[in-house]
C-alpha cells in the first residue's frame, strides 16, 4: 500500500534520477597500441557522471586504470592522453604520472580525475577515448607517440627527481636523520606556505581592460643562474594594474651545443615587495635551432592577469624572468642544480619539485622511517 | 563548400534558434549532403535523449500502482459502508477539506520544479572573446575557454596543490591520496 510519503520520495527519486545520469561502463575506452610497455589490467567508468550544459556534454571522469609493466625495464612515468573531442577547448586532456618504480610485471593504479567537454549530439561511441602518450624508462628512454611533448616533461620530472633525491640521501648520510628531517620540513613548509596566485592567460581577441593611460613599459629584472646555458639579454613588458601584456624577453645560447627548446619563469612583485611565481612560457616551437652563442626572443601575445585567491587582483610593480629548463638539440635537458638553488630568490620562485612534493607527502603521512626507506629504494 | 558548425546544427537540431535563423539552415541543409546526415543524426540523439529523459524511474510500475490505489480507494469505501460510516454534516468537516490539496500542492511543485530543472540547460557563460586560460587557487580549479565556450575543472579535495599555465594547457599537480603518487593533469585549449 503506498503512503503519501512514499508517493514523495517516488517524484523524489525519479526526479533526481532524471537530473544526474551515470554513464554505461562502455563509456570510457582506453586504447594501448600492441606493443605498448603497459597492459591494462582493468579500467571501468568508476564514479565518473555527465550533464548536459547547453548543446554540451560535461563529463566529470573519476576513475582508475589499473596498468601492468609489461617491458623489462622499471617505469618511472607514465603519461595518458585523455579524449572526448579534439576541436572544442577543455576536449582534450592528459594525466601524467611522474616519479614511480614500477619494476617489471608490477601492476600500478593511475587516477583519472578530469572535467571534459563535448558536443551533446555526435552519434553512438564512447565518451571518451584513454590513449598512452608516453612511458619513461629508468635509463631515461621512452616510449610513445609524444603528442604532448611527454618525452621532455617526464624526462625533466625525472632529472629533478633524481636531484631532489640525491640532495636528500647526502644530507642522510653526511649529518643523520634529524638533519634530513629538519630538510624535509622545510621543504613541506616551501611547499605548503609558498604565496599563491590566481592567474588568468587571455590570448586574441579584446579581452583586457588595460587603458592606455594607465600603461607602462616595465623592464624586466632576471634572476641569473651561473651554470645556466642560456643567459637573459633583455626583456619588456607593458603593465597596467593587475595586467601585464606582451612580455617578452631576449636570450643568448652561451653553451657549446644547439637549443631546440626553453622554458622561461616569471615572477611578479606587488606593491608590497611580495614576490610570485606567474607562470611559464615555452621558448622555441617545432623549429627553433639556437646555435652557440645566438641570441633568441621568447614572446608571449596575450595578456596575464594576477590575483589573490579570493582576494583582490595583484598591482604588479615589477617582474622578473629566469631560465627554467633547456633542451638541446641532442636531446638532452638541462636543470637548474641544488646549489643554484640555494639563491633564496630563486629558491622562493620555483615550484618544487614533484618528487620534492611526494616525499614530503610520504614524511607527512608516514613518518621519517618511511621517508628513509623510501629514499633506499632508488 | 563550407558547413556549418556543429553548435549551430546542434541548435537547429534542438530547434533552440529563431526562425529566420532556422530557415537559413534549412535551405543549406537542402544542399549540402554531410550537413544533412549531421543534423538528423543529431534530431535522432536528442529525441532519444528526450525518451530517455521522460522514462519512467526503474522499479517504478504505474499501472501496478494505479490498480492499487483504486483498490485501496474501493477497499475503503466498502469498510465506511460496512461500520455504518456517513460523514458528519457538521462544521468540523469543510475545516480540513483544504488539508489534501494543501499536501499535494508541495509535492506538484516539486515535480514542475524537476522537470524544469531537467529542461534547462545552462548555457555556457561567455566571458571574453580569445583563448583563456585559468589557474586559480580558489575552487574554481582550472579551466580554459575559447571565444566564450570551455569549461573549468573544480580543485582536487587534497593539500598542497600546484597550479600552473602554460602555453595553450592549464595544469594541476597534486599528491593522491588513495595511491600516494603525483598526478599531474592538464586541459588543453587546443
Amino acid at each position: 500500500m503506498f503512503t503519501r510519503s512514499r508517493w514523495i520520495a517516488l517524484a523524489l527519486g525519479g526526479v533526481l534520477t532524471a537530473w544526474a545520469q551515470e554513464a554505461p561502463p562502455s563509456s570510457l575506452k582506453v586504447n594501448l597500441p600492441a606493443d605498448s610497455p603497459v597492459g591494462l589490467v582493468s579500467a571501468g567508468w568508476g564514479e565518473s557522471r555527465t550533464e548536459a550544459r547547453g548543446g554540451a556534454l560535461v563529463l566529470d571522469l573519476h576513475t582508475a586504470l589499473v596498468l601492468r609493466n609489461v617491458s623489462q625495464q622499471h617505469i618511472r612515468g607514465v603519461s595518458l592522453l585523455v579524449l572526448a573531442q579534439e576541436v572544442t577547448p577543455g576536449g582534450k586532456a592528459s594525466v601524467a604520472v611522474p616519479s614511480l618504480d614500477v619494476r617489471p610485471n608490477e601492476t600500478f593504479p593511475i587516477r583519472i580525475d578530469l572535467r571534459l567537454l563535448r558536443p551533446l549530439l555526435t552519434g553512438a561511441g564512447p565518451y571518451a577515448e584513454v590513449s598512452l602518450d608516453g612511458v619513461l624508462f629508468d635509463n631515461l628512454s621512452f616510449y610513445g607517440p609524444d603528442r604532448l611533448s611527454s618525452r621532455r616533461s617526464m624526462t625533466v620530472w625525472e632529472l629533478e627527481a633524481r636531484r631532489d633525491r640525491r640532495y636528500f640521501k647526502s644530507v642522510l648520510e653526511a649529518r643523520g636523520p634529524a638533519a634530513l628531517q629538519q630538510e624535509i620540513i622545510d621543504a613541506f613548509a616551501r611547499i605548503s606556505e609558498r604565496p599563491r596566485l590566481d592567474v588568468q592567460v587571455i590570448r586574441g581577441g579584446r579581452a583586457t581592460a588595460m587603458a592606455s593611460s594607465q600603461e607602462r613599459e616595465c623592464r624586466l629584472a632576471f634572476l641569473q643562474i651561473p651554470d645556466s646555458p642560456l643567459e637573459p639579454v633583455s626583456g619588456l613588458a607593458r603593465v597596467a594594474g593587475a595586467e601585464a601584456r606582451a612580455p617578452s624577453i631576449e636570450v643568448r645560447n652561451r653553451s657549446s651545443r644547439a637549443i631546440r627548446y626553453f622554458e622561461i619563469g616569471w615572477v611578479i612583485r606587488d606593491r608590497q615587495g611580495h614576490e610570485y611565481l606567474a607562470g611559464s612560457s615555452p621558448g622555441g616551437d617545432s623549429g627553433l635551432r639556437l646555435a652557440p652563442g645566438a641570441t633568441g626572443r621568447v614572446s608571449e601575445d596575450g595578456a596575464f592577469k594576477f590575483s589573490r585567491p579570493n582576494g583582490p587582483q595583484v598591482a604588479i610593480e615589477g617582474m622578473t624572468a629566469f631560465v627554467s629548463q633547456v633542451e638541446f638539440a641532442d636531446g638532452a635537458v638541462w636543470i637548474p642544480t641544488r646549489a643554484a638553488m640555494d639563491d633564496p630568490r630563486l629558491r622562493s620562485a620555483l615550484a618544487p619539485s614533484p618528487e620534492e612534493q611526494r616525499l614530503a607527502d610520504v614524511y607527512r603521512r608516514r613518518g621519517l622511517t618511511a621517508l628513509i626507506n623510501e629514499l633506499k629504494k632508488f | 563548400m563550407t558547413h556549418l558548425a556543429e553548435s549551430t546544427l546542434a541548435l537547429y537540431a534542438g530547434k533552440e534558434l529563431s526562425v529566420v535563423s532556422r530557415f537559413r539552415i534549412a535551405l543549406h541543409l537542402r544542399r549540402c549532403g554531410r550537413c544533412r546526415r549531421h543534423a538528423e543524426e543529431m534530431r535522432r540523439t536528442s529525441r532519444w535523449m528526450h525518451a530517455q529523459r521522460n522514462e519512467t524511474p526503474a522499479g517504478v510500475h504505474w499501472d501496478e500502482m494505479a490498480a492499487e490505489m483504486t483498490a485501496n480507494i474501493r477497499l475503503g469505501l466498502a469498510a465506511g459502508r460496512c461500520v455504518g460510516f456517513q460523514p458528519a454534516e457538521t462544521d468540523s468537516a469543510p475545516r480540513f477539506a483544504w488539508l489534501s490539496p494543501a499536501l499535494a500542492l508541495p509535492v506538484l511543485v516539486l515535480v514542475i520544479a524537476g522537470w524544469i530543472l531537467q529542461s534547462w540547460h545552462p548555457p555556457l557563460q561567455p566571458v571574453h572573446s580569445g583563448l583563456v586560460l585559468q589557474a586559480s587557487y580558489s575552487d574554481s580549479g582550472i579551466g580554459v575557454e575559447k571565444d566564450g565556450r570551455g569549461l573549468s575543472m573544480p580543485s582536487p579535495h587534497t593539500q598542497n596543490v600546484v597550479y600552473s599555465v602554460q602555453g595553450s594547457a592549464a595544469g594541476v599537480r597534486y599528491v593522491d591520496a588513495e595511491s600516494g603518487q603525483v598526478t599531474i593533469s592538464h586541459v588543453y585549449a587546443q
